[in-house]
């Protein structure tokens, strides 16, 4: 590889969508005004193209040379040590990263051109909606491109930031800022353990560079020489574990990503469903050494992600907001990628993520476009039927769930289908909860399908529903192209070579830990290699039908529902009283602990912050008396100071 | 020993060689003579004069730009037949020239948006402007005490008339004469410890008189002689960086002059005041090394430091606390440049003490700080200088919900004064750190110990700078609550679009030092290599090469 060339093309990576995000918010309340897409849709391009040379590059490396770490520059040099240095490091799972980040971003700028537009004028903060998209594609090249767990970190709070930006986009809808708030706190939590997490790697290991640190964990020794405890190996694990939870929804902190979809929709495709909310399963990819070297925080790992998977697949039973519905499934899908992690086969959560990328984006894309149709609304029981009336997303929308719900052939089904073996190879019990949210995605995901789109046709009074224009069906067309063909890269028998591409990224970590599969000597039988996808096709297919069985000919069953299993299914309406909880056992305490701060700080400390100035208040109005105007005065206290000096002088 | 007068000015001397060394200084005089006969020739108009100043401002800078080259690898004295020389050309000088001229287009900038349209006197305002200028070159280029004299006052006394420029102004009037009535007096007391040092050593060579220092340490009343010699003579520089006690002159003046001068007072002056005190403490400390002579460190060395530190410690905080309670913008602007000379100072505490590891650290980081408070304070009162025009007041209350009124200022404002707060989204940051780890490098060694031992003063003056930002953190933020949280309905200031871009740069520079500080600190310590120290020769044969120490990074 060309260190020059890659380094280049880094930092166009960086800077090119930075540049976008200040041209557009400097530039465009005054200046580019309803033009503003063109800069993002410019930076966000260019980073893409810099993105495939960049896969090219890494795809074309011989053997054994896919990675390289390129130092950019030292911040703040001193005479012993740099204290932060900026750095790339570029392997096959960086390149594929920037390939979904850029690629689903210039795809979603593009559809938000429309979007934000109500009857072709732009809406209010058009502009600033731009920049701050542009801005989050830097902040998340900066969390995939770093080198180094500092740069993980900005890149980290710096999309959390944008996420916050943009969930509040409509800052003066109540319900809107709230959620953007939610998300901060929550993610708040995240990232403290996070950064502990950070604070602990340097602690033991006094370096904060991938290369560094990941090598050290290997050996199992500091830069001293000295064995790390596996109690240590655990405890960072575990915390990073926590930023991950934060970041990638996963249970307990999964609070805010439905709240989330408060945002734009383009945003909720983009940050809540396709990048950002994968960063977390990103680093625990990212730092395979850490996590693989301890059994415990696997399990937990696995655990947590088996759980969340089928937690939230419950909930998205019953709701009947359509991007809520996305959210839950977005949050279950995250599940299955952390489950994959935990089970050793981080190259298959990769590869979920990766045709999850597609398919969640089109899902979010699709039912923005209905939003858009609807006139902003996008509750199930207030529209059906819109089958003829929005024909292109109709299509698309069906092609994203039918991927989702893992329908045979389709990319969902490839990925999910490799997750479900792994899981059932370590453990029975992970299989089983793995399968059965497969089942359960299959049926919400078409029951909101045959609810927006099937049956009587039903829209909104003083709606006029239209099909959306060409910049918003373009990225649609694409994404479902990818919804399709995106799982062939990791199928063998067709060529596909994703795994073999990310391999030599986890080889010394997950893979050497992986369960053996295969006895030496014995070949797999047809059973092994086909048999969980008949089952697991067969199972999505059965769900499917049963949805079109319930929901499509008449629609009395989910009145039986509620009627038959009021307690349930008012346990799920409220996502198992989750936020409930929060709000009784944390927010009110906090609320009330904070209450006590503000008249702590009104009466004490303002007491004493007004003490402590007394003192430089008192002292600037002397020096305002001896600035009193009058020569003399500063002849005297001149020659006064000479007379000091020079007393000090002799004296000392 | 003979004066300048007495001797063949030119004997022995590479005169081409030493007039193209001195070219940016002579540019400036036909500078200065072209302003005076253009009014024969183009007339008084503001804008034929602006030109011929830019064009002499260009040809300045494209000989800088050739004298730097001439003189990276080590310095040059010239233009005597005495030891050390009378000029110095070196990388300081010629960095220090660089930032002059970069400053002086700004300056210039604002006069051209703030003045030029009533301007009756451009010719006269710029004769004095480049004197100044001229004065300020010269200081940072000599070792030389009259040469030092004769540069402050060729600084000064343009400065006292450009201040009160404004004649029926009766505040800045005012101002002016009690600019100079105090100048006068300082360099009165100034030529009197150069006098009292002449009298004693009989050299005004700086260099000399560092080396009869470690020849006579037992001087006995003698020593008391030199020290208030030294003491008196730091006077005229301590006026200049308006050091406390020294600093009268520069609120009022500061307040009664255009803003466009404030803002040329406010940096270069100090700068090139700093400079010089950074230099004459370098060449008193390599005649000879504290730890090849143990006895000068403890009877010499350590007390002028912790003069030079007290002195710095002392500006600080009074510049901070007689800024809390200012009304004026301007004013307290002033008081801040009070503060931050406060703060440069202490950086030329810090190398007094050759033989400690890093000690070019001080310089390094004292360059770096000028770039950046020249920055910052371009910002700060361009910003203060476009509300005044527009609003024709300078109190705190002119700002007032300027956030919305008009962003393009407000922001750069926000970004100048964090800056100069030190907050760390800004390079103001950068240049504090480095000031400090530069004081932190202040260690004990093995000649120094004690209560008045150098690592107490790093500490001390470390103390100081940070409770000191805290103090300013006060008053600078007063500025951005009004600006952002207040708002009493005034209409938007009308700005200049080149008032608003060099605002806006001097932010978008300020935050761009900070991601890009290694850059910065690498041409910084480009300026600081190689700087001329004067080797003595006791047998006071002329020499015109000094020898240059090599001074890398530790």
């Amino acid at each position: 590889m060309s260190i020059e060339t890659l380094k280049l093309c880094g930092i166009i990576i960086l800077l090119a969508p930075l540049a976008a995000a200040v041209v557009a918010g400097a530039l465009g309340t005054r200046v580019l005004k309803s033009q503003t897409h063109w800069v993002t849709i410019l930076g966000v391009g260019s980073a893409f193209t810099c993105s495939c040379l960049v896969f090219n590059q890494v795809v074309g490396a011989p053997a054994g040379e896919s990675m390289a770490t390129i130092p950019i520059y030292d911040w703040i040099p001193n005479a012993t040590a740099s204290m932060f240095r900026v750095e790339l490091l570029i392997d096959p799972l960086t390149s594929l990263m920037l390939l979904v980040v850029t690629g689903v971003a210039l795809l979603v700028v593009i559809y938000s051109r429309d979007y934000m537009r109500d009857h072709g004028q732009p809406e209010r903060g058009y502009e600033r909606f731009f920049a701050f998209l542009a801005l989050f594609v830097f902040s998340m090249c900066a969390l995939v491109l770093g080198g180094n767990f500092i740069l993980l970190y900005l890149g980290w709070e710096a999309v959390g930031l944008c996420s916050y930006l943009l969930i509040g986009f409509y800052y003066d809808r109540p319900t809107a800022a709230a959620a953007a708030k939610k998300a901060f706190l929550v993610n708040r939590v995240g990232d403290f353990g996070f950064g502990l997490g950070i604070l602990l790697i340097y602690l033991t290991f006094g370096s904060l560079e991938y290369t560094a640190v990941f090598d050290m964990v290997s050996r199992g020794v500091d830069a001293a020489g000295n064995t790390v405890p596996s109690s240590t190996i655990t405890t960072i694990a575990l915390l990073l574990l926590c930023g991950a939870c934060g970041k990638s929804a996963q249970l307990p902190l999964h609070v805010w990503l439905p709240d989330a979809m408060e945002g734009p929709s383009p945003v909720s495709a983009l940050i809540h469903a396709a990048t950002m909310v994968t960063a977390g399963i990103y680093m625990i990819a990212r730092c395979g050494a850490i996590f693989s070297a301890s059994a415990t925080a696997m399990t937990v790992v696995a655990v947590i992600g088996a759980v969340t998977a089928l937690f939230a697949a419950t909930i998205a039973l019953v709701q009947t907001d359509m991007k809520r519905i996305l959210a839950y499934s977005t949050i279950s899908q995250l599940g299955y990628m952390v489950l994959g992690a935990g089970v050793y086969a981080a190259d298959s959560a990769v590869f979920h993520l990766f045709t999850h990328a597609f398919f969640k984006a089109l899902l979010f894309l699709g039912a923005g476009s209905v939003m858009h149709a609807m006139g902003g609304i996008i509750d199930l029981r207030q529209f059906g039927g819109l089958r003829r009336v929005l024909p292109w997303t109709f299509r698309t929308f069906v092609i994203g769930s039918l991927a989702l719900a893992g329908f045979p052939l389709f990319s969902g089904f490839f990925s999910k289908d490799e997750i479900i073996h792994h899981a059932l190879t370590a453990s029975p019990v992970l299989g089983v909860m793995a399968l059965v949210t497969a089942a359960l995605t299959a049926f919400y995901t078409f029951r909101m399908v045959f609810l927006a789109f099937w049956g009587r046709e039903r829209i909104p009074e003083g709606v006029h529903a239209h099909e959306s224009g060409g910049w918003m069906l373009a990225p649609l067309m694409i994404l479902s192209v990818g919804a399709v063909f995106a799982g062939y890269l990791g199928v063998h028998a067709v060529g596909g070579g994703f795994h073999e591409f990310l391999a030599p990224v986890f080889e010394h970590t997950f893979a050497a830990h992986r369960h053996v599969t295969h006895v030496a000597g014995v070949e797999p039988t047809l059973w092994d290699e086909y048999g969980l996808m008949v089952v697991s096709g067969a199972i999505a297919i059965l769900a499917i039908a049963l949805a079109y069985v319930l929901y499509v000919p008449q629609r009395w069953f989910p009145a039986l529902v509620k009627a038959s299993a009021v307690r349930t299914h008012r346990t799920l309406w409220n996502k198992y009283y989750v936020d409930e909880l929060y709000d009784a056992g944390l927010v009110s305490p906090a609320r009330r602990a904070g209450r006590v701060c503000v008249g702590l700080d009104d009466y004490l400390i303002d007491g004493l912050v007004w003490l402590a100035t007394a003192i430089p208040r008192g002292l600037g109005y002397s020096a305002r008396v001896l600035q009193s105007g009058f020569l003399q005065g500063y002849g005297v206290s001149m020659v006064a100071g000479i007379a000091i000096i020079m007393m000090f002088v002799f004296w000392s | 020993m003979a004066l300048l007068g007495q001797t063949d000015l030119w004997a022995g001397i590479d005169v081409g060689e030493h007039l193209f060394l001195f070219s940016p200084m002579i540019v400036l005089v036909c500078t200065m003579l072209a302003v005076v006969a253009c009014p024969i020739i183009l007339g008084r108009g503001p804008r034929s004069i602006a030109t011929v100043v830019w064009l002499g401002l260009g040809i300045t800078l494209f000989m800088t730009f050739r004298v730097a080259g001439a003189v990276a690898d080590g310095g040059v004295s010239g233009l005597s037949t005495q030891p050390g020389g009378m000029l110095i050309a070196d990388n300081l000088s010629v960095g220090f020239q660089f930032l002059l001229l970069a400053f002086l287009a700004g300056v210039m900038l604002m006069w051209w948006m703030g003045s030029s349209a009533t301007e009756r006197n451009a010719p006269e305002f710029f004769i004095l402007l480049l004197g100044s200028a001229l004065g300020m070159v010269l200081m940072v280029s000599t070792t030389n005490l009259l040469m030092i004299v004769m540069a402050i006052e060729l600084a000064s006394l343009p400065s006292y008339a450009i201040v009160g420029f404004e004649k029926r102004n009766r505040v800045a009037a005012e101002a002016s004469l009690k600019y100079m009535i105090f100048g006068a007096v300082c360099a009165a007391i100034m030529l009197y410890g150069a006098s009292l040092l002449y009298g004693l050593v009989g050299s005004l060579d700086m260099a000399v008189i560092a080396s009869y220092t470690i020849d006579n340490l037992s001087l006995g009343p003698n020593r008391v002689l030199l020290a208030v010699g030294l003491l008196c003579f730091l006077v005229g520089i301590a006026f200049k960086v308006s050091a406390v006690p020294f600093h009268f002159w520069c609120p009022d003046a500061f307040e009664g002059a255009r803003i466009e001068v404030t803002t040329w007072l406010s940096v270069v002056s100090k700068g090139a005041g700093l400079l010089l005190l950074a230099r004459l403490v370098t060449v008193f400390c390599a005649g000879g090394g504290a730890d090849a002579n143990p006895a000068l460190s403890i009877t010499f060395l350590t007390p002028l430091a912790w003069t030079i530190g007290i002195i710095a410690a002392v500006t600080c905080t009074v510049g901070n606390f007689a800024a809390y309670k200012q009304r004026s913008v301007k004013r307290m602007l002033a008081y801040s440049s009070i503060a931050h000379a406060g703060y440069m100072m202490m950086a030329t505490a810090v190398f007094i003490h050759p033989s400690i590891s890093g000690s070019t650290a001080g310089i390094t980081a004292l360059l770096t700080y000028v770039v950046i408070y020249l920055l910052m304070n371009l910002g700060a009162f361009g910003v203060t200088a476009m509300v005044v025009w527009d609003t024709g007041s300078d109190k705190i209350e002119a700002f007032t919900g300027l956030m919305r009124r008009s962003p393009w200022l407000a922001v750069p404002m926000v970004a100048c004064l964090m800056s100069l707060v030190g907050m760390p989204p800004f390079a103001g940051f950068i240049g504090k750190w480095w000031i400090l780890v530069a004081l932190g490098r202040l260690q004990n060694t093995a000649t120094s110990s004690g209560m008045f031992s150098l690592s107490t003063l790093g500490w001390l003056l470390m103390i100081v700078a940070v409770v000191n930002t805290f103090i300013s953190l006060y008053y600078y933020l007063r500025i951005v609550v009004q600006m952002m949280f207040r708002d009493d309905g005034q209409r938007t200031v009308r700005t200049p679009i080149v008032g608003l871009a060099m605002v806006n740069g001097c932010a978008v520079a300020l935050f761009a030092l900070l991601i890009f500080a290694q850059p910065l600190k690498r041409t910084a310590e480009r300026f600081t290599r190689n700087m001329y120290t004067a080797s003595v020769e006791q047998d006071g044969k002329h020499k015109t090469l000094a020898s240059a120490i090599q001074r890398g990074t530790p």
